[in-house]
C-alpha cells in the first residue's frame, strides 16, 4: 500500500500501472457511478434538445417527430438575435452588470467573513450572521416592491439625502445610476448567504498555524494576511472561477422586477430581452439559441481560467 | 488568558461592530416592513400607511394562512421534500466529491470525470427536453421528479472536493498504512473531518429544496400535491397587468391582498431561518482539525 | 370588503336577461347531486337509463343533453384554473361539482389530468405529444395553427352542427357569427372559442367629479378640456390640503410589457391614432396604427407638454402598477383612463378611505371636431377548446358545452352551485372543461337595471340582476360604500353607458385584422411594441417628437414590413 502511495507521478503510463489504477481505484469508480448515471440521464440526455437552436421550431411537428422533425435553418436563429438592433446594447449591459456583480459578489462576502471572524463575542457573531442571511430568502418579486418604494424620488433614501441637503438621486430612472443600484441591491440580498461558505472555510484552517504566527509576533492584521486569507484561498479561487461562468448572467429576476423603459439603455440584459421577444409565441428555438450561446461563453471563460491556473500555478481549481 | 488590546485594536473592534450592526439593520429592514404589513388591515396597507409599524393591528392574515388547508398541506409536502432531498443529495455529493478529490496521479480518470460533471453546470438542454426526459423516466406526479433531476449538485460537489483535498495528506497515508481502503478512509476520516463543510452544503441543499417552485409546477399535476413555494408562487400576481378577461377580475383583486402575502412570506421563511442556527453550531474554527492533531 | 369583492365578481359573470326561446332540457337530474361520484355514477346509470331518450349511444341520437349509457370516459386538461383558484377540502380539478355533474347528467366520466393556467405547463404537454381528449389553448396561442396544420386536432364542425343546443348556438352567434367564423380554419371548426364581445375592452375616462365641481370646471368634451382639467387638478389644490401633492392625468403601467401603458392609449385615440390596431389607410391597405407617424406625433406632442407642465406623474414610467392602488387611495390624481370595472379596482380603495370622493365615467374625447373612435379588437377569443384528433367521442365535448351553458345561463341556472359561490369566494365556473361566456352580459345588466330603476318593476330581472339592482339602490339610499362599485358601473350614468354610446354613435373601430398572429407578428410584434414604449417614454420626458419618425422607419425595417405584408395578404383573402 505504501508503495502504491509513493508511485512516481511522472511515471510513464504503461499497461501495467493502468491495470493497477483500475484495480486500486475500483471503489472510486463505483462511488462515482450514481452521480454519473444521474448526470447522464438528467443532464446529458436532454442536451439532445440543443439541436432546436438550429431549427425553426414547430411544436406540433416536434410532438410528432421529435428532435429532427422541425426544419433546420442553420444559424438563422443566432442571426435573428444578434441582428436585433437592441443586441449590442443588451450584450454590453449584460457583461457590464454581470462583471460588476462577479467582482463585488466575490469580494464582499470575503470581507464580511473576515470582519465576522474578528468578532470575539460568539452571540453577537451569530446574530449578525443570522440577520444578514435573511434577505436571501425574500424573492425578488417581494423585494422589488420594497426596493422601488425606498428608492423612489420621494422614498426613504431621497428623504435622507434631502435632509443632508444633497441632490435627489433617481435610482430607478437614471441610466448612470441604475446598474450600480442593481449591484448594490444584489449584494444586499446575497452577501450574508454567500458568506456562509467562507465561514465554513475558516473552520478548516489549522489552529496551530495561528499559534505559530502569534509566537512569531504577528498581530491580528498580519495573521489575517498570512494565515486566514491563504487558508481561504482555495475556496476563493474556486468560487471566483466558477462565477466567471456567470459573465452573461446579470440576474434576470432582479432586473425583471426593477427595470422600466427609462433604463432600457443601461438595464436591459440578454435574459430580459429574450423574455420579451418570446412573450407571444413561446419562441423556443430562439431561447435555445440564446441559451447555447451563453453556455459556450461560460464554458470558454471557465476552462480558460482552469487551464491558466493549471499551467502557470500548477494548481487544479477543481 | 486576558490579552491586552492595543489602542488600534480597540478602535478597530468598535468600528467593526458598528459596520456589522449597520449591515444587520439594513438586512432586517425588509422583514420588519413585511411583518408590519402582515399585521395590518389591508385597507391601511392600500392607503400606504404602513412602513415599519402596523396600522389597524390585526392577526387576520395569519389565521387565514394557517387555517387554509392547502397551505398547510403544501407546507408538509415541502418538509418531506427537504428531508428526502437532503439525504439523497448529501449522499450523492459526498460519494461523488470524494473520488474527485484524489490527485490526478493517483486516480487518472478524475479530470475526465470532473469535466464530465462541470460541463453540466453551464450547458443545459432546456425546458422541453428536460421535461421529456423526466417524463420518459416515469417521474411525473411523483416526489422523485423534484429530487432526481437535480440530485447531482455540481457546485456543492466541487466545493466539497476542495475541502476533502485540503485535509492533511498524512491522514490518508496513515489510514492506508493501517490497511484501510478508500471506503474506510472516506467514512472514518474524511467525512467526520469535513463536518462544517458538510453542514454548509446541507444548508444549501435545504435552501435549494425549500425555495424551488418551478419544478413543482411542471412536474406535479395535482395542485394539492404542490410544494409550498409552488403554491405561494401561484398566488403572487404581478400588479398593474391589464385584465382583458373580465371574468378574471377576481385574479386582479388578489393584488390587494398584500397583507395575506406578507403573512405567507413570513410563515414560509420560518423553517429556513430555523435551519441556520442549527448549522452555525458547527462553525467553530479549528474544532475538527484541532482535535485530530493529538 | 371581501364580501363585496366576491359578489361583484359574481355580478360580472352572470347572465343578465332571460333567454327567450331557449329550449334546453331543464336539468331534471339535479336531485342526484348529493351522492359521491362513484356511487352516484353507478346509481344514476341504472336509475336514469329508462328516462334517457335512448339507451344506446347511437350515432343518430343527437339529443344535446343525451346521457351515455354505459358511461364513457375521456381525459381533459383545464387551463381556466388560475394559480389562486380555490377548492373545498377534498376537491380538486378532477373532483368537484362540475365533474360530478358531467358524470351524473351526461354519463361522461371526465378525468382532468391537471388544472393550471401556466402556459409553460401547456407547452410541455403539447411538446410531449400526450394530448388529452379535450384541452384549452390561450386565444392568441400560435400553437393552435401549428396543431391544425399538423392534423392533430379533431374537426368539430359536424358534431357542433348536430349536437349544439339552441342556447349554445344562440350564444355563439350573438355577434352575428363573426367570432365563430373568425375562429375557423379552412372553413372548419377546430376549436370551440370562449369569447366575449370586444366592446367590453372599451375604455372610459374616470374623473374626480367632486374636484371638478368644486373647482367649477366644465365636463370634459375635448382634449383641451382634459388639459385644462388636468392643469386645474395639478395646480389649484383640489383636495384643499394646501400642498401641491396632486397630479392631473394619472399613468402607471409596466412599460416592459407590450401594452403596458394602455391607459395612455385614449390620448392617441383623441388624435385619431390607434396604436394597437390594424386600420385601413386611404388606399384600402392595412397599416399598423403605430406606423402612422403624423397622428401619433400630435398625440405625443400633447403628452410631452403635459409632462413638462407636471400634469402627468413625474415617475410614471418607473412604476409598474404597484403604486396604482396606493396613489388612488391617497387621492393623488383626478383623471385616469380605464375600463368600466375601475370602480371595483382600483378606485374602490379611495372611496373606502374618503367616502366623499366621487368618480364619474366620461366618454373619451377628441382633439378636433371629428369624434374619437374606440378601437376594439376584431375578435376577443380568450380560450380555444380543442379536441385531440381521433378522440372517440367528439360529440361529448359539445354535450358538456350544452350542459355548462344550461347550468350557467339557462332558465334554471343555479348560480351559487355552478357559477360563483360567494360564501367561500370560489369561482366554480373555472372547473368546467368547456364553456362559453355570455356576450354583452354587462350591457344588458346596465340596461335592465336602469329600466327597473325607472319603472320600479323588478319582476323581469334575473336573480343576479336583482342582486346588483338591490346594491345600486342600497348605495343610492343608504350610501353603503361597499356597494358603490355597483352604482358606478350599473347605476344611472354608470360606466357601461359609454359602451352603449360608443356603439350607438358608431364610434367603435373594429380591428381589421382578425386572424391569429401571423409568423412575423409572432416573431417581431412584442419586441417592436416594447420598443414603442421606450421611444414614447423618452419623447414624453423631453426627447424630440421627431424621434418618432426614426422609430417608424426602424419599425418597418425590423419586421414591421413583413407584418404589414402578411396582414395585407390575410386581408386580401378574408376581406368582406
Amino acid at each position: 500500500m505504501a508503495f502504491m502511495l509513493c508511485l512516481d507521478p511522472f511515471a510513464e503510463v504503461t499497461d501495467m500501472n493502468r491495470r493497477i489504477d483500475i484495480k486500486r481505484n475500483f471503489p472510486l469508480h463505483l462511488m462515482l457511478l450514481p452521480g454519473v448515471a444521474l448526470v447522464l440521464v438528467y443532464s446529458y440526455w436532454p442536451m439532445a434538445g440543443l439541436v432546436l437552436a438550429f431549427q425553426k421550431f414547430n411544436i406540433a411537428s416536434f410532438s410528432h417527430g421529435g428532435y429532427f422533425a422541425s426544419p433546420f435553418v442553420g444559424f438563422d436563429n443566432f442571426k435573428y438575435v444578434f441582428g436585433m438592433p437592441e443586441f449590442p446594447r443588451v450584450l454590453w449591459n449584460t457583461i457590464f452588470i454581470a462583471s460588476m456583480k462577479i467582482v463585488a459578489g466575490t469580494i464582499a462576502p470575503i470581507m464580511f467573513a473576515l470582519l465576522l471572524n474578528e468578532v470575539a463575542k460568539i452571540w453577537l457573531k451569530r446574530i449578525v450572521q443570522t440577520v444578514t442571511y435573511l434577505p436571501y430568502f425574500l424573492s425578488w418579486v417581494i423585494l422589488g416592491g420594497i426596493i422601488s418604494d425606498i428608492l423612489a424620488s420621494d422614498g426613504l433614501v431621497n428623504q435622507f439625502l434631502a435632509w443632508l441637503h444633497l441632490e435627489p438621486v433617481f435610482f430607478m430612472g437614471d441610466n448612470r445610476v441604475f446598474p450600480y443600484m442593481l449591484v448594490a441591491t444584489d449584494l444586499w440580498k446575497s452577501t450574508g448567504f454567500n458568506t456562509i461558505i467562507y465561514l465554513a472555510a475558516l473552520t478548516a484552517i489549522n489552529p496551530s498555524l495561528y499559534e505559530a504566527a502569534v509566537i512569531d509576533g504577528a498581530n491580528r492584521w498580519k495573521q489575517t494576511l498570512h494565515v486566514t486569507l491563504p487558508g481561504m484561498m482555495p475556496i476563493i479561487v474556486l468560487l471566483g472561477t466558477l462565477s466567471l461562468g456567470d459573465i452573461l448572467n446579470a440576474g434576470f429576476e432582479q432586473i425583471f422586477v426593477l427595470y422600466n423603459p427609462v433604463v432600457f439603455q443601461s438595464g436591459d440584459i440578454i435574459d430580459t430581452f429574450n423574455y420579451r421577444i418570446g412573450l407571444l409565441g413561446a419562441k423556443y428555438d430562439i431561447g435555445t439559441a440564446i441559451g447555447l450561446f451563453k453556455s459556450c461563453v461560460s464554458l470558454v471563460m471557465v476552462s480558460v481560467s482552469y487551464a491558466l491556473a493549471s499551467k502557470f500555478a500548477n494548481y487544479r481549481i477543481f | 488568558m486576558p490579552i491586552k488590546r492595543s489602542a488600534g485594536k480597540v478602535t478597530f473592534d468598535y468600528l467593526n461592530m458598528t459596520i456589522l450592526l449597520a449591515v444587520s439593520l439594513l438586512c432586517l429592514f425588509p422583514y420588519i416592513h413585511i411583518l408590519a404589513v402582515s399585521l395590518s388591515s389591508s385597507a391601511a396597507v392600500a392607503e400606504g400607511k404602513v412602513s415599519f409599524w402596523p396600522a389597524d393591528f390585526t392577526i387576520n392574515s395569519y389565521s387565514f394562512v394557517v387555517s387554509g388547508s392547502q397551505f398547510m398541506k403544501a407546507f408538509g409536502i415541502s418538509v418531506q421534500r427537504v428531508l428526502l432531498g437532503v439525504v439523497i443529495y448529501m449522499a450523492v455529493t459526498a460519494f461523488t466529491a470524494y473520488p474527485l478529490s484524489k490527485e490526478d496521479r493517483r486516480f487518472r480518470s478524475r479530470t475526465v470525470y470532473v469535466w464530465f460533471f462541470v460541463v453540466t453546470m453551464f450547458v443545459s438542454g432546456g425546458l422541453i427536453p428536460t421535461f421529456l426526459v423526466v417524463r420518459s423516466t416515469g417521474l411525473i406526479n411523483s416526489m422523485w421528479a423534484l429530487i432526481l433531476p437535480g440530485a447531482v449538485q455540481i457546485f456543492n460537489i466541487v466545493i466539497l472536493l476542495n475541502f476533502f483535498r485540503n485535509l492533511p495528506k498524512e491522514l490518508e497515508e496513515c489510514a492506508f498504512l493501517d490497511g484501510g481502503g478508500h471506503l474506510t478512509y472516506f467514512l472514518r476520516i474524511a467525512l467526520p473531518l469535513s463536518v462544517p463543510s458538510l453542514m454548509t452544503l446541507t444548508l444549501f441543499t435545504i435552501v435549494y429544496h425549500w425555495n424551488a417552485w418551478f419544478d413543482g409546477l411542471i412536474y406535479i399535476n395535482r395542485p394539492d400535491h404542490y410544494p409550498l413555494q409552488t403554491y405561494i408562487q401561484m398566488n403572487v400576481i404581478e400588479p398593474g397587468r391589464r385584465v382583458r378577461d373580465i371574468t378574471d377580475l377576481d385574479v386582479l383583486k388578489t393584488v390587494s391582498q398584500s397583507t395575506l402575502r406578507a403573512a405567507e412570506v413570513l410563515v414560509t421563511s420560518i423553517p429556513v431561518l430555523l435551519a441556520y442556527p442549527f448549522i452555525q453550531k458547527y462553525f467553530i474554527a479549528g474544532i475538527t482539525l484541532g482535535s485530530v492533531k493529538e | 370588503m371581501k364580501k363585496a369583492t366576491c359578489t361583484l365578481a359574481a355580478a360580472v359573470l352572470l347572465t343578465s336577461f332571460a333567454l327567450a326561446g331557449c329550449s334546453g332540457k331543464d336539468g331534471g337530474n339535479n336531485g342526484n347531486a348529493a351522492a359521491s361520484p362513484q356511487s352516484s355514477q353507478s346509481s344514476t346509470a341504472t336509475s336514469d337509463a329508462s328516462a334517457s331518450t335512448s339507451s344506446s349511444p347511437a350515432a343518430d341520437n343527437t339529443d344535446p343533453l343525451g346521457k351515455y349509457d354505459p358511461p364513457i370516459k375521456l381525459t381533459a386538461v383545464n387551463t381556466l384554473i388560475a394559480g389562486n383558484a380555490k377548492f373545498l377540502p377534498g376537491e380538486s380539478p378532477s373532483n368537484n361539482i362540475w365533474i360530478k355533474t358531467y358524470a351524473e347528467e351526461l354519463g361522461i366520466d371526465v378525468n382532468v389530468l391537471w388544472g393550471s393556467d401556466s402556459v409553460d405547463k401547456l407547452t410541455l404537454m403539447v411538446a410531449s405529444g400526450d394530448l388529452p381528449d379535450l384541452f384549452a389553448l390561450p386565444g392568441d396561442s400560435p400553437m393552435f395553427d401549428q396543431l391544425v396544420d399538423q392534423g392533430q386536432l379533431e374537426d368539430l364542425t359536424d358534431v357542433y352542427d348536430k349536437y349544439a343546443s339552441p342556447l349554445v348556438k344562440d350564444l355563439m352567434t350573438r355577434d352575428g357569427g363573426r367570432t365563430l367564423e373568425g375562429s375557423k380554419r379552412n372553413g372548419k371548426i377546430y376549436s370551440i372559442p370562449r369569447w366575449h364581445d370586444p366592446i367590453d375592452a372599451s375604455l372610459v375616462l374616470w374623473v374626480r367629479e367632486d374636484w371638478r365641481t368644486k373647482l367649477g370646471l366644465p365636463e370634459p368634451k375635448t382634449m383641451d378640456d382634459i388639459k385644462a382639467i388636468a392643469t386645474a387638478f395639478a395646480t389649484q389644490d383640489p383636495d384643499g390640503n394646501k400642498k401641491a401633492d396632486t397630479t392631473g392625468l394619472y399613468v402607471s403601467g409596466d412599460g416592459t410589457e407590450p401594452d403596458g401603458y394602455y391607459n395612455l392609449d385614449p390620448v392617441f385615440y383623441g388624435f385619431h391614432a390607434y396604436p394597437n390596431s390594424w386600420v385601413e389607410d386611404a388606399s384600402g391597405k392595412l397599416v399598423y396604427g403605430k406606423a402612422q407617424a403624423d397622428v401619433m406625433k400630435s398625440a405625443l406632442k400633447l403628452l410631452q407638454e403635459m409632462y413638462k407642465d407636471k400634469l402627468i406623474p413625474k415617475d410614471f414610467a418607473l412604476k409598474k402598477g404597484e403604486q396604482l392602488e396606493e396613489d388612488t387611495a391617497q387621492g393623488k390624481y383626478g383623471l385616469i383612463y380605464g375600463e368600466y370595472y375601475f370602480p371595483d379596482y382600483p378606485l374602490r380603495s379611495l372611496k373606502q378611505a374618503d367616502p366623499k370622493a366621487d368618480w364619474k365615467a366620461y366618454s373619451i374625447v377628441s382633439a378636433d371636431a371629428e369624434p374619437a373612435m374606440m378601437p376594439v379588437p376584431g375578435l376577443e377569443i380568450l380560450n380555444r377548446f380543442v379536441a385531440k384528433k381521433g378522440t372517440a367521442h367528439p360529440e361529448a365535448i359539445i354535450k358538456m358545452l350544452n350542459l355548462a351553458t344550461e347550468k350557467l345561463y339557462g332558465p334554471n341556472a343555479d348560480y351559487a352551485k355552478y357559477n360563483i359561490d360567494a360564501a367561500t369566494n370560489r369561482s366554480i365556473w373555472k372547473y368546467t372543461v368547456v364553456q362559453q361566456l355570455l356576450p354583452r352580459q354587462e350591457d344588458n345588466k346596465y340596461v335592465n337595471i336602469n329600466k327597473a330603476l325607472e319603472t320600479k318593476d323588478t319582476s323581469s330581472l334575473t336573480t343576479i340582476e336583482k342582486d346588483a339592482y338591490d346594491k345600486v339602490v342600497d348605495y343610492m339610499n343608504n350610501g353603503t360604500i361597499d356597494n358603490w362599485p355597483f352604482f358606478a358601473m350599473y347605476g344611472p350614468g354608470g360606466s357601461i353607458r359609454h359602451h352603449l354610446e360608443y356603439e350607438k354613435e358608431g364610434r367603435l373601430l373594429y380591428d381589421k385584422f382578425t386572424g391569429t398572429p401571423t409568423p412575423a407578428m409572432t416573431e417581431y410584434k412584442d419586441a417592436l411594441d416594447v420598443r414603442f414604449n421606450d421611444v414614447m417614454v423618452k419623447i414624453i420626458m423631453g426627447a424630440s417628437v421627431d424621434d418618432y419618425d426614426k422609430y417608424v422607419e426602424e419599425w418597418y425595417k425590423q419586421g414591421g414590413q413583413k407584418m404589414t405584408d402578411e396582414a395585407n395578404a390575410w386581408y386580401a383573402e378574408n376581406k368582406k
